[in-house]
């Protein structure tokens, strides 16, 4: 058959395999690519067909097709790749929902997390699309043949012979134990069960497929190859936000009860396992280093850096509160209220020589000559000045990295760098560390991207915080006001140090307080409050509070932040306070 | 050679137990009486001494304690009264005794309607039980997809499976703590 006559034929199969689906169903037209050159370019080297759900999107081969001898299944290839826009994963959120409950119930092979979804959500949709339509997918796994001698391929093939009724043997070859018979029993009833619930059902099926795993990664790997149609499916992906885990508890299918109805004697680590469902039945948020990690097995080509800025960016969304402004007094418009006489002696341009003649008088200069009247009239919704925010990120060894592990600092500072750009504020953010770590942006900038990279960065050295920063931000009066705010822990107490000039920090200190025409902020990780009785009873903490309690003397404001809900009280206060701020409480109080 | 007669479509099966109505189950007498009705017309030449056994099945006694689910006999007796069983000869002697084992023959007595599976095991243990196969289905087919939702065969595979599992944690826990155990003699020594 010519390019051409295929091409037709695949163009008809796919408004066939669309109303499988759903008569309203719309994709765009897949991306038909006809030898493996056109694949390789395409991003499309292992499979003969896959997926993209950010351009939402099918690729086919149809070189690799032919080759497989698949040519005559087209209608089963595309109906199940539109399967997995339309049912699992459907979507960027699902697939990335379902690569961390899979990651979780894989432990020491959560690199295979991608290969699972897939072979998971496949069954999904070819036992959809068996039983449901007059796709014979049967005859596609009768034709595929496996690379080696994987267990977890037999177990597959085995499900399916369970799921569709097909005569022992019809798809596999070799010889099954009973073992994998109750596994294969228990995979079918996954996927009649968890249907709807798919991903409780990838929880199970991870879990049933672990030994698999374990025991033959390698062959398993090389027998799945071909059918890898989502391993890539997050290409392109920018981010839609922290990945919230659906309360589910990690369980072997065979103690599941809505799958098997056998009784369960309790096992001595049972009481222990209770305990870590019910922690994880809360329904959980991804930590930046999972976040990353599921990320990257969706596809998604980024760094760990990308990540964090990505995750700490939508971790905060919710809770954008309006950026502090100041009002100023605004030019008005003067109001003639009337008249009254011109004096001898005022200035002859004042006169109003109509109102002066309307009177009906003979002019008679301080006798009878009027000159307007005006007033000044307050303008009520006067315009509102943002200020500018300056942030300072402690980034030494005694903070997390906010890369690894969720920082309630770093949330707090992009917290503030989102509401003040909304704002339409400028941001600058130093990240800080040692005498020699020091990273900031290019000056006060309005990009959102960049303030959070530096923001989320690392060094995890000494402290010492970067004076020479502060002393050049406010050599001079700012034209516009800047809140400056510090996220540290104690170690903000270097800032009463020299610089490197031998200037005294605490002289540097006050200059910035009264160069910022804002306010000054300490947003610190302690692990108690500054009068609390842990402080008055250690002689040792007493000391280390004494240049915190001096910089608030010196007018910095000093916030304790310790947890999620301190870091919103905080946020919340801050905005708040300034935001009803008029020009003349601008010191914050 | 075959050996089983052919019976009705299972997916016509399917249908009629998802339509099994809603409300209290008969008991007592009034359930001897409907299985004498259907045996008998199921299979005119039954005789009064075939039908005697059922009259001991504890639903039947004036004492029996009302179930809130349908039981496995119950269902069947919905099953058996589908017309399409009327067309296939069967023998009063065999539609007895599955009536008289129908509670035992499934793990549950009370089969969920809504699993898919516990419909199938239902419909295929009723067939198997009056030596019929499913419309469309070979002798060989009917007995490996019987054995394929068998709640015996399936006890036997999932004990074996789980068996497997609790093998395969133990010596994935014993490994986790060998290598606890060595990274914290490595870092001992450093």
């Amino acid at each position: 058959m010519s390019n051409q006559a295929s091409l037709a034929h695949w163009k008809k199969e796919w408004q066939s395999a669309l109303r499988l689906w759903s008569d309203h169903l719309q994709l765009q037209d897949p991306l038909w690519l006809f030898d493996f050159g056109e694949a390789k370019e395409a991003g499309l080297t292992e499979s003969f067909a896959a997926i993209r759900l950010t351009s939402q999107r099918v690729l086919v081969n149809l070189q690799e097709v032919a080759e497989r001898n698949l040519s005559d299944c087209s209608l089963e290839i595309l109906a199940h790749e539109i399967g997995h826009h339309v049912y699992a994963p459907a979507n960027m959120t699902q697939h990335l929902q379902l690569l961390a409950v899979i990651r979780q119930a894989l432990p020491s092979v959560e690199h295979l997390g991608p290969m699972v979804a897939n072979v998971y959500t496949d069954l999904l949709i070819n036992n959809h699309l068996q039983r449901n339509t007059r796709c014979r997918m049967d005859n596609v796994y009768q034709r595929l043949k496996a690379v080696g001698e994987s267990q977890f391929w037999a177990l597959y093939m085995r499900i399916y012979e369970r799921l569709w009724q097909l005569t022992p043997g019809a798809l596999t070859a070799a010889d099954i134990s009973a073992e994998m018979e109750g596994d294969a029993w228990l995979g079918s009833r996954i996927i009649k069960v968890y249907s709807k619930d798919w991903l409780t059902g990838a929880s199970r099926f991870a879990t049933l497929v672990l030994s698999y795993l374990i025991n033959g990664e390698k062959e398993a790997q090389d027998a799945f190859a071909a059918l890898s149609d989502t391993a890539e499916a997050g290409l392109g992906h920018s981010g839609a936000g922290v990945i919230q885990l659906p309360a589910i508890s990690v369980m072997h299918p065979s103690k599941d009860p809505n799958l098997a109805d056998l009784p369960h004697p309790p096992s001595p680590g049972s009481e222990s396992e209770d305990t870590d469902n019910k922690r994880r039945a809360a329904g959980q948020a991804l930590q930046p280093q999972d976040y990353y990690e599921v990320m990257r097995a969706a596809g998604v080509d980024l760094s760990p850096h990308d990540a964090a800025v990505g995750y700490y960016r939508d971790a905060v969304r919710a809770y954008i509160l309006p950026f502090p402004t100041q009002r100023l007094r605004g030019p008005s418009e003067p109001q003639r209220e009337g008249t009254e006489i011109w004096q001898v002696g005022e200035d002859l341009a004042e006169i109003d020589w109509f109102a002066t003649l309307l009177a009906g008088r003979e002019p008679i200069p301080g006798i009878t000559t009027h000159k307007a009247v005006y007033s000044q009239e307050e303008i009520e919704d006067s315009p509102h000045q943002v200020c500018d925010l300056d942030l300072y990120v402690d980034s030494s060894g005694s903070m997390p990295n906010p890369q690894q592990c969720i920082s309630y600092p770093a949330l707090a500072g992009a917290l503030l760098c989102l509401s003040a750009l909304r704002a339409g504020a400028s941001v600058q953010v130093t990240l800080w560390s040692g005498p020699h770590d020091c990273l900031t942006t290019d000056g006060f900038v309005r990009d959102e991207v960049s303030a959070l990279r530096v923001l989320t960065g690392f060094f995890g050295h000494g402290t010492s915080f970067p004076l020479k920063m502060l002393r050049t931000t406010y050599a001079r009066p700012r034209l516009t006001p800047t809140q400056v705010v510090v996220l540290s822990d104690d170690g903000i107490t270097s800032i009463f140090d020299n610089d490197e000039e031998g200037t005294p920090g605490a002289k540097i200190s006050a200059l910035t307080l009264s160069h910022c025409k804002g306010a000054g902020h300490w947003v610190l990780d302690l692990p108690y409050d500054l009068d609390g009785p842990e402080v008055q009873q250690s002689h040792w903490r007493k000391k280390a509070v004494e240049p915190i309690l001096f910089g608030q003397q010196q007018g910095w404001h000093v916030h304790r932040v310790s947890g999620l809900e301190p870091m919103l009280q905080f946020a919340r206060a801050f905005s708040t306070q300034y935001y009803h701020a008029d020009a003349n409480s601008q010191d914050g109080d | 050679m075959s050996n089983l007669q052919t019976g009705p479509a299972m997916h016509r099966l399917h249908q009629r137990l998802l339509a099994y109505p809603e409300g209290s189950a008969p008991q007592g007498q009034d359930l001897l009486a409907l299985m004498h009705d259907l045996v008998y017309l199921l299979s005119p030449e039954v005789t009064g001494a075939e039908l005697a056994p059922l009259a001991r099945l504890p639903q039947c006694q004036p004492d029996a304690i009302p179930a809130r689910r349908p039981s496995t006999l119950i269902l069947m007796l919905w099953l058996l009264t589908d017309p399409v069983f009327q067309k296939p000869v069967l023998n009063a002697a065999e539609l007895v005794g599955l009536l008289l084992s129908a509670d035992t023959l499934m793990a549950g007595a009370y089969p969920d309607l809504q699993d898919e599976d516990q419909r199938e095991e239902l419909i295929r243990l009723t067939l198997n039980g009056l030596r019929l196969k499913p419309q469309d289905e070979t002798d060989t087919q009917a007995r490996d997809r019987l054995l394929m939702v068998s709640s015996s065969e399936r006890a036997r595979v999932i004990a074996a499976s789980r068996a497997a599992e609790e093998r395969a944690e133990a010596i994935r826990q014993a490994l986790a703590e060998k290598r606890a155990r060595e990274a914290a003699d490595k870092y001992t020594r450093e």
